[in-house]
């Protein structure tokens, strides 16, 4: 992708003053990043459900990592590195996914079907594993149902922390439940 | 939760930040290194005949502390999204290749292939090993790594080396069966060490960026 160097250093420009604390340009930069996201996730995804739930997770990535950025180096290689993870990390799921829903595929599909309550069983005691307030999060979002917003509330935390402890959570249990498989495969 | 909506409460919470500065990090891992080598060097006692070793111990000696410097400045390199690769990525293998090549060569020339049982210089490359990795996994957990492992087996093996110049210093074993068996051997081994470690260490939940 090419990169124009007046961008990149208004780019730069714009985190070093975020970096320092000044919310206009982290907004601006924000907003800048999300729409540069779109576009480079709308060349390779299809659903815009999707795209917007990586531009969120990349602007965490950014906004939770934005102290490794150096004001020194170029902007752009350091933003795309994040997104080109995210995107990754996307696939890799979408590819688990795609394995537990169909099977290996030599398998029969009466083993196929059966994954279901050890994944659970797995899922469950990867979430107790969790630190106390990753876990509540967790629970709270996905085994209740409840809204970010309603988890907030609850938590008496700003979204965007939920959104943060949740995506921190939903790491390591990516993490622990990818161990739990290569362990069950080996 | 609406793109905009989750801005408004990032910029809401900002607060401000030091950038991390790899170069100070691997400046500050390189005084932590030599104080290492220097303060072993000197507890266990220089060995007697370093004025009079053979050249190839000043040559395994300068690529053991390029290695190191190799392997340190790689990891930090790798706790940045985004760094740019170039040819001192590939460094590390090459210098290590040398290393243990020239061992190698060496035990075609060896009057006796019988290994020794010199259990203390594997100790003390593992413990100071360990010791002097630590500012390189502390730089890992505070920066956001995108390959962890290749940056944990990359402190694994800066931290072995450094340590291993310090036993280079006072073992006077200099046959090369001794060296591949307790010099080499253990500072290849530190490379899985140094992934397990960062799996725990840098990988942990509760680390600073983990995200990324």
């Amino acid at each position: 992708m090419p990169i124009d160097p007046e961008e990149n250093r208004r780019f730069a420009g714009l985190m070093r003053q975020a970096q320092e604390g000044d919310r206009f340009a982290y907004d601006a930069l924000l907003r800048d990043i999300a729409s540069r996201s779109t576009l480079f996730l709308q060349k390779r995804l299809g659903s815009a459900v999707v795209i917007e739930d990586l531009v969120q997770d990349i602007l965490v990535s950014i906004h939770v990592s934005r102290h490794t950025y150096d004001p020194v180096r170029p902007f752009f290689p350091w933003m795309y590195a994040i997104v080109r993870r995210r995107l990754a990390d996307y696939w890799r799921s979408e590819w688990q996914r795609l394995k537990r829903d169909t099977g290996e595929p030599d398998g029969n599909m009466a083993e196929a079907a059966v994954p279901e309550a050890p994944l659970s069983e797995a899922v469950g005691l990867a979430i107790d594993e969790l630190p106390e307030r990753q876990r509540t999060v967790v629970t709270l979002l996905k085994v209740n149902g409840y809204s970010l917003k309603e988890v907030a509330g609850r938590l008496n935390m700003t979204e965007s922390a939920i959104k943060v402890t949740a995506h921190r959570a939903y790491s390591a249990l990516r993490k622990k439940l990818t161990a739990m498989d290569t362990y069950e495969n080996e | 939760m609406k793109t905009n909506d989750l801005i408004s409460q990032l910029v809401g919470g900002l607060k401000p930040v030091a950038p991390i500065r790899p170069s100070a990090w691997f400046g500050g891992w390189v005084a932590v290194g030599a104080f290492f080598v220097v303060g072993t060097a000197g507890f266990f006692g220089v060995r007697p005949d370093l004025v009079v070793a053979h050249p190839w111990f000043f040559i395994e000696s300068t690529l053991i502390l390029l290695t190191s410097g190799a392997c340190a400045w790689r990891a930090v390199k790798l706790g940045i999204p985004g760094s740019k690769p170039t040819w001192m990525d590939r460094l590390p293998v090459f210098l290590i290749a040398l290393w243990a090549g020239g061992t190698v060569v060496r035990l075609f020339r060896a009057s006796s292939l019988v290994p020794d049982l010199h259990v203390v210089c594997a100790a003390v490359l593992w413990g100071v090993g360990i010791v002097v990795s630590i500012p390189l996994f502390i730089f890992l957990r505070r920066a956001a790594p995108l390959n962890t492992a290749a940056a944990g087996a990359s402190a694994g093996l800066a931290g072995a080396s450094m340590s291993a110049l310090s036993v280079q210093l006072f073992c006077v074993n200099s046959s090369p069966v001794h060296d591949l068996l307790w010099h080499i051997l253990p500072f290849l081994l530190s490379a899985p060490l140094g992934l397990l470690g960062a799996a725990i260490w840098v990988k942990s939940p509760f680390a600073k960026s983990r995200p990324v």
